[in-house]
This record gives structure tokens, C-alpha cells and sequence, in this order.
């Protein structure tokens, strides 16, 4: 390394140090919690993506960043491109000619003990490079000599992360980044969105293949593939039909051209592959095999992410590349060969053990901190199988500095770094990435994945990078506008039910209000009136006090209780976390606030009912929040639609089946029970303003079925339920588009035709036509959900397997 | 000889099926011994699109896809095939722990797989019985495979795929496919290359032979790998040397790498299936 680098580094070191240490170190200790306040703030929200919520999941996030100069990084850079195109090589021969195995370079034993090893990879011949994205991980020992550690093909594992943290830190210390010119990362994620288009088609339909919301990462899938303008699918949204991979969309099935993929080699088909995985689609293999798909990572090369290859890589880019290799992996010790065993027991116990699984799954051991009898058992473990274990002597890492409070304390880092690999086989290498630190150096390099911290990788650049923002970090995709009926059929559905289950929620939480402050009240007439509303609900005509008050007690504190607000909720929770890229920020963190407060009304059990009635009311402005979140910040896109279809076919079932109910049971002078009937629709002053008069059924009539300009009125919502459904999507699939558009039209035109005098007497009593067009009101209704399901869901079949045969 | 081989799997559904992927290891393969004169797969619903592709193994692997409404599917595997006797010759053994020989790509063979485990104690010490020190690869294998033969009880009521080979030896019973998988796991676990091979059995013997165990349906075998020699068989479901009766469908590390016929279907719910197979000697 020149001088110069030297000295630009250490006055770097300076600068950004001299920031640190103002005001005493104060600002390092305010960064430091403005950075912590802010992880929290996302973590929180990105909590609610996963079903499974976990606590302190992510290390913390350093303010003091991995410096490196910029012809430190154009050297990493270099080594890391030559690996790209040497594992290329190596995976070419691996699953190909097999020379490698025949000469011995590669031994049988390591190759076969390798669990990521694919014997179905054997003749994919990909048209495509095997490896689109690599993650590598890298070390520094005292004396300024890299290291590889390890690479995985699970990439773009993190990557998500890293835009997070690097957006986090830009934020909190911004200024920094651009006076030390550190390199901006928009460049190569804009190269990413183009990594699966081999000519640049505008029609090309790319997609990021999850495994779902089961795991933990769920929430980065969504993030990257909303950042890159890729569709988030999962293995049931996709289908193979003449060896072309499809993607489910709301417009029939549309070819999908690009994989990035998130779930594992294995798991990606369960035909050919892991049988009992629900992740993949059958056919996917055959897809690739036939050329159908390009995909980013091909099938079969997550065998190079094990750590049984340590040892050997730099011998082997030799003799595929006739190259030295720039970079030198760790020199590890594979135990299926004798001497290197042999060599391995000389140094035991002083050793760093790892099992041959790639890295997330491998076991690892610091053999001089093992207890003798646990030495004992891994001592038999891998003379049962030495094939399947490496080990090495932990490398003397460079010691990096991190905050701790208004000081800093020294770490252990190991870097983790990003290559992208186009179509055309043009490399490139992030400028920037992650380090993650552990003060055991040893523990450093067995478990890069589970860090104690984090720290942002910044490149300083000789020359300042153009002026950055926040926004410039996060550029919109360079591609045209999205295909709007690409949607998958699936986010459809969740956003169809999303709709209906909040207004469900928002139903009942109405009605529990008014049933309570009814209740309380000291009128009698108005308790037996909120007695009849909850019968509405209930659909029970008569229920007495005691039975009312079991039953509140049931929707409201028990759990699981059918209808209740726990199951609501958790229905809410399981659309919202289908369509995670679909909701904007803020109306996430609306969800899990209402989330929160559902979950507190449930330790209420014993309060007054007027604490439980202010709970109640938050719990229906939080709703409220959502709805309103949703309308103003998400774009008309069709998820949006269908979740207002699903808002309005609830809302005027709710309305149709309460008002049946009140002109069946009630009389014109049941003055309390019609002002529960304004109240539940949220029409006391609409009335008021309207009518002028005391409450009259005939009124009642004109506002809540025939108006339509009234959000809760019948007339309101099958207008808006009419043009919502006209502006879906064609089907390809001929005939039911006429029949919803049928249906549609008939909800809204049998309401058009009706005259209040043809349905009320003058006293104000209903006249049979009433029930006839609440009834055939309520049938079109329910046809037409059905009819939407059919058309735009009924891909909900999941495949299953054939009994083998013996 | 020369057999023709008929083999009909007949799926039913109790509701139809929109679509269907399918995988087959139904026609046989060339070997050393045998000669594949003809061989086709006719699918009902006819499906003219069937991909044929070697696996690793060098097994045909035929692949369809039915993406039309059907209850039911039917997938008749008709060959002939010439088999010629073989003779192994005991006295040319080798000491069965001089393993430095086995091909590097034959070393998959050793490695445990899906339907055989490695590691397993009353395994090893059940392998112990028969590989001592110093005695023959040949002779230690056939001594298993004799008493496979005499003293597990073929049972058909017994086992299904998901029972482990642990159980086969404990119980002493099973049908071809467990005796198989045992016997490879009890190889395996000396370090010997050996394959799960399925095939067929010729379905009526010549007259004064005893009826072969497994041949009204797909049988399966063993096959070892002898440094200098190469691959000798062994059935130790019948306890011998398979010769001209057993024709050869398809090898690999166990039965997982061999399955006749996979699929994967959109609809159908409950299923029945039947399967026949016929073989029958053509001279």
C-alpha cells in the first residue's frame, strides 16, 4: 500500500473522529441513540412483517464506520471479481465434465460429504452464469493481510439490511459521508434491477421468490424487491405450463423471465427436490433445465457456499484460470484428507472447528473453551465422518474501534462484501457493505451472522461522489411504470380480505361502544335498546342482561373467540403481512399500534366500563388512522382496489342485514332503538342536518338504503362497488368478467328504481317490497364476492403429491 | 433371455385434476449384461410432449406435464429387453477394507443417503458380524446376503417407505425395497460402494423353479463394488446372484433416486392406485 493511501486513510481516521469527540464525545453518545432510536423505530415495524416476533434479532448498529480507502477496496474489488469468474468455472466442471473429480483436485469425499451439493444440477447446463449474486466474507489480520473467509450464494441475504443501515446512518450523520466523499451504493443497486434482463426488454417480468412470511428475513425480501421494482412471489404464486415458469397475476398467467430467489436450492422444487418443502413450485427444475428462466443463482450452486472448499480454492483458481488467485482464502484444513488430519490433531486443542453445512446451519466450536467430555464428543463425531469437518487456527484479526458511550472500545470485524454478475458476465462489486464485529476474535470469524454490532462499510473516494441524499440513495427504479395487472392473484386476495376484516373490526368495535354507553346508561328504555342492537349482531332476537354481558365479555377479552376482536385482528395481521410491499410505512405502524391496543383491551377484563369505552374509542380511531393511511398514501394500484372492494361488499352486508333487522322488529316509536341505528352507521349528523325532525323511520329509510352520498348509505357503496369492479382486469378466461359485471350493475341498479312510497307507509311502517329488495340485495351481494373469488383468487389449490409407488 | 416387460400404474382421483407434473423411471436402461431392444411409455391422457433425459446414474428419466382436466391417469411402460446369465466367480475377492481404489465418482456410492443412514450403532455392529478382519469382499457380502435371506421374514403388512432400516433389522421382517436399504446401510457403514438397483423379476418361473419373492410388482436389489472387478449383484430378498431372471430398470443411492413414477397435481384430493406388472419370456 502507497504512502498516500496511508496517509488519506489515517486523516480520515481523524476526521471522522474529530465529529465523534466533539463536545466531549456528547455527539457521539447522541448519535449513537439517535441511530439506536431510529433501528428501533424500523425494527418495530418490521417486527409486525413476520408472524413470529423476535426481540433483539439484529445486532446493534455501530456510529463509528469500517473506513477503507478506495484503492484498498479497487484491490478487494479485483480479488472478488476473479473469484466470481473462477467459482463460474469451478461449478461448470463441478456439474459438468467432472475433471476436476477424476484427477483428484476436487476429492470425491469432499465434494459428496458437501450437503448443497445437487446431484439434479447434473446437465441444467444453465444459459445463464451459475452464480448472478455472491455475498464473500473477509478478514484482515494484524500485519494488513486479507483474507476470505467464506462466500455465499444465499446472496442477496443482507442486502436489504445494508440499504437500511446505510439509509439509517445518512440520516443521523449525513454531512459526514459527504465530506469524507464515501461512495454511494445507488449505482449498483441500479445495476441490480437490470441483472436479469438480458437485452434490456421493458416487458420482461422479473420477480424475488420468497420463501413467505415464515421467515424471519420476510420483511428484507419485501424491501429489496419493492427497491429493485421486481415482484415479491412466493412458490404457490407461480406455476410451470410447457416448461415456462408463470407468475398467477390478476390478468391469467404472465411468463416470468427473471428469478432472484430467496429460497433454497433444495426447496425450490418439490417434484424433483425436498418433496416436503411447501417453498417451491413443481417443475421449476424442468423450467430451467428447458431454458425457460433465467434465473439469479442457478439451482445446484449453493454447493460452493461450504466451508469444506477453505483450503483449496486458491489451488484450484489456479488450475482453471491459470490465474494466481488475488485473494487468499483462509488456510483451513479439510479432515477428510490423512495428513491434513494428521496435522489437525498437532494443533487440537488450539483449533476452530466447522461442520460442513453452509453458514447459517454449520456448527462451529472454539475447541479450547469446550469442556474435555464436549471435546470428547466432537472428537468422535468427526472421526465417525472427517470428511464433513474443516478446521483452522483462528487468524490474528486487526483490531477495529467501536462507540461506547462517549469513548470507543476495540472489536473484531469481518467484512461482508457484494458482487453482482449481469447476463453478460460483466462483474461488479458493491462499494460498500457491512462489517460485523465480536469482541472474541475467534467468535468473529465462526459466526459472521450473529454479530454483537454492525457497522456501516463506507469507501472513501478520492474525488467527492455527486451530491448525496437520502433520496438519492433510494432512487426510484429506472424502469418504466409498473404493469399494474401483474399483481399477483394473491396479494388480490389478501388485500380483498385486509378490506373486509378491518371493517369487520370496525363493525364490531362500534357496536361494542354503543351496546357499553347504552348499558351504562341510566335510562332504561336505552339499555333495552342497546340489548337490541347487540341481538342484531348476535342474531338472536331476544337476550337478556346477563347473556349481554357474557357475550360482550366474549368478543372483546377472549381469545379465539369466533367473531371477536382477537381473531379479527389476527386475520388483519396475516393479509397485512401477505402484501408487505404493498402498505406504506406509517400504515404498518398504524397496524401494530392497533395491534398493540387489542392486545391491551384484553388485560381489561376487571376495569369500569368507562375505561373500557375510552379503549374501545382508540381502538376505532386506530382503524379509522389505517383506513384514512391507506386511501391517502397508497397509489390506485389494483391491491388497493380490491382491498376497497372487500371494504365495501363488508360495509353494505353489515348496513343491509341491520337495517332487515330494524324494520322486522321495530316500530316508529321505538325512538331509541332507530338512534342506535344512525349511531352504529355513523349518520347521527347527517340526519340532523338533513331532516331537521325527530327520528322517522321513512327518513331513516331515504338516508341509510337510498342516498348516495352518504359514505355508509347502501346507495353510497353499491355506486362506488359498481365502477371499483367495472375497473378490474379483464380475464382471459372468457364469460366471467360479464357475469361480475352482471352482478355489479344489479346491485347498484336495484336500488335506482326504488321509490321511498313504493317501500313505506305515511305512518312509517315497511311495505312488503322492502324485504323483497333487502333480500335480493343481500343474495347479489354474497353472489358477487362469491364471483369475485372465482374470477381472481381460485388459484388457491396447492399442489400435492402423488403416493409413490412401491 | 428375452422378456417383455409390461408395467401399468393407474391413478384414480375422487376430483379431477387441473394439472399434473410428472417424473418417470419406467424404461429400462442398458447394462452390461442387458440390452434394452425396444421400450415406450404411452400416458393416458395422451401427452405427446414427454422430455426423456439421462439422470447422474444414467437412468432414463421421462418427464410429462398433463395440464388438461382429468380424473384419472394411466401410464403403461411396455419394453423388451435381452438378458444374458452372468457368473460370479467367489474365488476372485479382495480384502474388503482395501478400499483405496474405489473411482473417484464412484465414491458417491459410499456416502449415506435420504433411505440410508449412516451412523446407526446396531447397524455397525450387525456389519461387524460379517466384515472381520481379513476376510473377502465377496464372501462377507454374501454371507449378509444369505442371512437376509434366511432369517428376515418377508412381510408386505409390515413396512411402508418412512420405516427406517433400524427397524428392518430389529424386526427382522420387511419386503425387497427395506432388505435392500438394509443391506446397503450395513455396507455403507464399512466403507463399501454398493447401489440400490430396482427392477423386475420374470413373473413365472421355468418349470421345477421355485416363484421368485417380489415379482408380481417392482423389485429391487443390491449392487456392490468390487476394485478390479466391477458391480456384482446380490438379491438378498431371494438369496442369490441375480442372473437372466431379474431385469434391470434403473440404479442409484437408494430408492429416493429411482422412484417409478413421481407427480405433483393441482386438485384431485383422495387417490387410488393400481399398479400390474407382466414379465414374461418372449422365446
Amino acid at each position: 500500500m502507497s504512502d498516500s493511501t496511508t496517509q488519506s486513510i489515517d486523516a480520515a481516521w481523524e476526521t471522522l473522529f474529530s465529529a465523534l469527540d466533539y463536545d466531549e464525545g456528547n455527539q457521539q453518545a447522541r448519535w449513537s441513540e439517535e441511530v439506536e432510536r431510529r433501528l428501533k423505530e424500523n425494527g418495530l415495524t418490521y417486527q409486525a412483517h413476520t408472524s413470529k416476533h423476535r426481540q433483539n434479532r439484529r445486532g446493534q448498529l455501530d456510529v463509528v464506520p469500517y473506513l477503507m480507502s478506495e484503492p484498498t477496496f479497487e484491490h478487494l474489488a479485483r480479488g472478488l471479481s476473479q473469484r466470481m469468474r473462477f467459482f463460474e468455472a469451478l461449478l461448470n466442471d463441478i456439474y459438468g465434465e467432472r475433471h476436476l473429480l477424476a484427477d483428484g483436485s476436487v476429492p470425491a469425499d469432499l465434494l459428496f460429504s458437501n450437503p448443497e451439493y445437487l446431484i439434479e444440477a447434473h446437465g441444467l447446463n444453465p444459459q445463464t452464469p451459475w452464480v448472478s449474486f455472491l455475498a464473500h466474507d473477509l478478514v484482515r489480520d494484524k500485519g494488513g493481510q486479507w483474507f476470505v473467509l467464506g462466500q455465499s450464494t444465499r446472496a442477496p441475504a443482507g442486502l436489504g439490511y445494508v440499504l437500511e443501515r446505510r439509509l439509517i446512518i445518512s440520516r443521523v450523520m449525513g454531512y459526514l459521508l459527504r465530506q469524507m466523499s464515501v461512495k454511494r451504493l445507488s449505482g449498483f443497486f441500479r445495476m441490480l434491477r437490470q441483472f436479469l434482463r438480458s437485452d434490456g426488454r421493458d416487458q420482461d417480468l422479473s420477480i424475488l421468490m420468497t420463501p413467505g412470511q415464515s421467515v424471519e428475513s420476510y420483511f428484507e425480501h419485501a424491501f429489496l424487491a419493492n427497491h429493485l421494482g421486481f415482484t415479491l412471489a412466493e412458490g404457490d404464486d407461480l406455476t410451470v405450463r410447457s416448461n415456462r415458469l408463470m407468475l398467477k397475476t390478476l390478468s391469467g398467467l404472465r411468463p416470468v423471465s427473471g428469478v432472484l430467489r430467496r429460497v433454497i436450492d433444495q426447496n425450490i422444487d418439490p417434484l424433483e427436490l425436498n418433496s416436503t418443502s411447501r417453498q417451491g413450485t413443481p417443475g421449476f427444475m424442468d423450467a430451467v433445465r428447458r431454458g425457460g428462466v433465467r434465473m439469479g443463482n442457478v439451482p445446484g450452486s449453493g454447493v460452493i457456499d461450504s466451508p469444506l472448499w477453505m483450503g483449496r480454492l486458491e489451488g484450484l483458481c489456479q488450475k482453471l484460470l491459470g490465474e494466481e488467485s488475488i485473494l487468499k482464502t483462509l488456510p483451513a484444513l479439510w479432515l477428510g484428507d490423512a495428513d491434513e488430519r494428521e496435522e489437525f490433531e498437532s494443533l487440537w486443542p488450539n483449533i476452530l472447528v466447522r461442520h460442513a453445512s453452509a453458514f447459517p446451519a454449520g456448527e462451529s466450536f472454539v475447541v479450547r473453551d469446550l469442556p474435555d467430555a464436549e471435546r470428547n464428543i466432537l472428537k468422535a463425531r468427526i472421526s465417525a465422518d472427517p470428511s464433513s469437518w474443516v478446521a483452522w487456527q483462528s487468524v490474528d484479526l486487526e483490531k477495529v474501534p467501536v462507540a461506547e458511550g462517549t469513548a470507543r472500545r476495540e472489536s473484531f470485524a469481518v467484512l461482508r462484501m457484494y458482487t453482482a454478475q449481469s447476463q453478460d458476465q460483466k462483474v461488479d462489486v458493491m462499494p460498500g457493505g457491512l462489517a460485523s464485529c465480536n469482541h472474541d476474535a475467534s467468535w468473529a470469524q465462526l459466526r459472521p451472522n450473529t454479530p454483537e454490532r454492525y457497522k456501516d462499510l463506507w469507501i472513501m473516494g478520492t474525488e467527492p461522489d455527486n451530491q448525496l441524499s437520502m433520496f438519492a440513495e433510494m432512487d426510484a427504479p429506472a424502469l418504466g411504470p409498473v404493469d399494474q395487472s401483474m399483481t399477483p392473484s394473491r396479494v388480490a386476495d389478501a388485500m380483498f380480505w385486509l378490506g373486509r376484516y378491518v371493517e369487520r373490526a370496525d363493525g364490531l368495535t362500534r357496536l361494542v361502544r354503543e351496546v357499553l354507553a347504552g348499558a351504562i346508561d341510566v335510562r332504561i328504555e336505552r339499555q333495552q335498546a342497546a340489548l337490541w342492537l347487540l341481538g342484531t349482531q348476535l342474531k338472536i332476537d331476544e337476550i337478556n342482561f346477563e347473556d349481554a354481558a357474557s357475550e360482550i365479555h366474549q368478543l372483546i377479552f377472549t381469545r379465539t373467540a369466533p367473531g371477536g376482536l382477537d381473531e379479527l385482528i389476527t386475520a388483519i395481521m396475516r393479509n397485512a403481512r401477505a402484501t408487505p410491499d404493498y402498505l406504506s410505512d406509517d400504515a404498518w405502524r398504524a397496524l401494530v399500534n392497533l395491534e398493540q391496543m387489542i392486545e391491551r383491551i384484553g388485560w381489561m377484563k376487571h376495569a369500569d366500563a368507562g375505561r373500557l369505552l375510552d379503549q374501545v374509542d382508540s381502538i376505532l380511531m386506530q382503524l379509522a388512522t389505517f383506513s384514512g393511511l391507506n386511501n391517502d398514501t397508497m397509489s390506485r394500484t389494483f391491491a388497493h382496489r380490491f382491498m376497497n372492494i372487500g371494504r365495501y361488499l363488508e360495509r353494505t352486508s353489515k348496513t343491509l342485514t341491520l337495517l332487515n333487522h330494524a324494520f322486522q322488529t321495530l316500530k316508529p316509536q321505538d325512538i331509541n332503538h332507530w338512534e342506535f341505528v344512525l349511531e352504529v352507521t355513523d349518520t347521527v349528523m347527517t340526519y340532523r342536518r338533513r331532516y331537521r325532525t325527530r327520528l322517522h323511520p321513512t327518513a331513516i329509510l331515504d338516508l341509510l338504503l337510498l342516498d348516495d352520498e352518504t359514505p355508509r348509505a347502501i346507495g353510497y357503496l353499491t355506486a362506488h362497488l359498481e365502477s371499483l369492479v367495472q375497473a378490474l382486469p379483464v380475464q382471459q378466461l372468457g364469460g366471467r368478467k360479464t357475469q361480475l359485471q352482471q352482478l355489479a350493475f344489479r346491485i347498484h341498479a336495484g336500488l335506482q328504481m326504488a321509490q321511498t312510497d313504493d317501500l313505506m307507509t305515511i305512518q312509517g311502517s315497511p311495505k312488503k317490497p322492502l324485504f323483497d329488495i333487502l333480500d335480493q340485495q343481500i343474495e347479489t351481494l354474497s353472489s358477487l364476492s362469491e364471483a369475485i373469488t372465482l374470477a381472481y383468487f381460485s388459484h388457491a389449490d396447492v399442489p400435492q403429491q402423488l403416493v409413490k409407488v412401491s | 433371455m428375452r422378456y417383455r416387460v409390461r408395467h401399468r400404474n393407474r391413478y384414480q382421483y375422487g376430483q379431477p385434476v387441473s394439472l399434473c407434473h410428472s417424473h418417470a423411471i419406467l424404461l429400462p436402461r442398458d447394462t452390461l449384461n442387458q440390452q434394452v431392444l425396444s421400450a415406450r411409455l404411452t400416458i393416458l391422457p395422451l401427452i405427446e410432449d414427454v422430455h426423456e433425459r439421462q439422470d447422474l446414474f444414467g437412468n432414463r428419466v421421462s418427464q410429462f406435464s398433463i395440464d388438461e382436466v382429468h380424473t384419472e391417469l394411466n401410464v403403461l411402460a411396455e419394453s423388451e429387453v435381452e438378458v444374458r446369465p452372468t457368473r460370479v466367480d467367489l474365488d476372485r475377492d479382495i480384502a474388503w477394507d482395501d478400499q483405496s481404489v474405489i473411482p473417484a465418482k464412484t465414491r458417491l456410492y459410499c456416502r449415506p443417503s435420504v433411505y440410508v443412514p449412516m451412523g446407526h450403532p446396531e447397524i455397525q455392529r450387525f456389519a461387524s458380524e460379517f466384515f472381520a478382519a481379513g476376510r473377502g469382499l465377496l464372501e462377507s457380502t454374501n454371507a449378509l446376503n444369505e442371512v437376509i435371506f434366511h432369517e428376515f421374514v418377508y412381510d408386505q403388512n409390515f413396512s411402508d417407505l418412512e420405516t427406517p432400516v433400524g427397524l428392518v433389522l430389529s424386526e427382522k421382517r420387511g419386503v425387497c425395497q427395506d432388505f435392500a436399504h438394509l443391506m446397503l446401510a450395513t455396507l455403507r457403514s464399512k466403507g463399501v460402494a454398493c447401489r440400490y438397483v430396482s427392477g423386475y423379476l420374470e413373473t413365472d418361473p421355468p418349470p421345477g423353479q421355485p416363484k421368485l419373492m417380489g415379482a408380481d410388482a417392482s423389485h429391487a436389489w443390491v449392487s456392490v463394488f468390487v476394485p478390479g472387478t466391477g458391480w456384482i449383484d446380490f438379491d438378498p430378498t431371494n438369496g442369490l446372484f441375480p442372473s437372466e431372471r431379474h431385469v434391470t430398470l434403473a440404479w442409484g443411492r437408494d430408492y429416493g433416486d429411482v422412484v417409478p413414477l413421481k407427480g405433483l397435481m393441482t386438485g384431485g384430493s383422495q387417490h387410488a392406485l393400481e399398479v400390474s406388472v407382466d414379465v414374461t419370456p418372449l422365446e
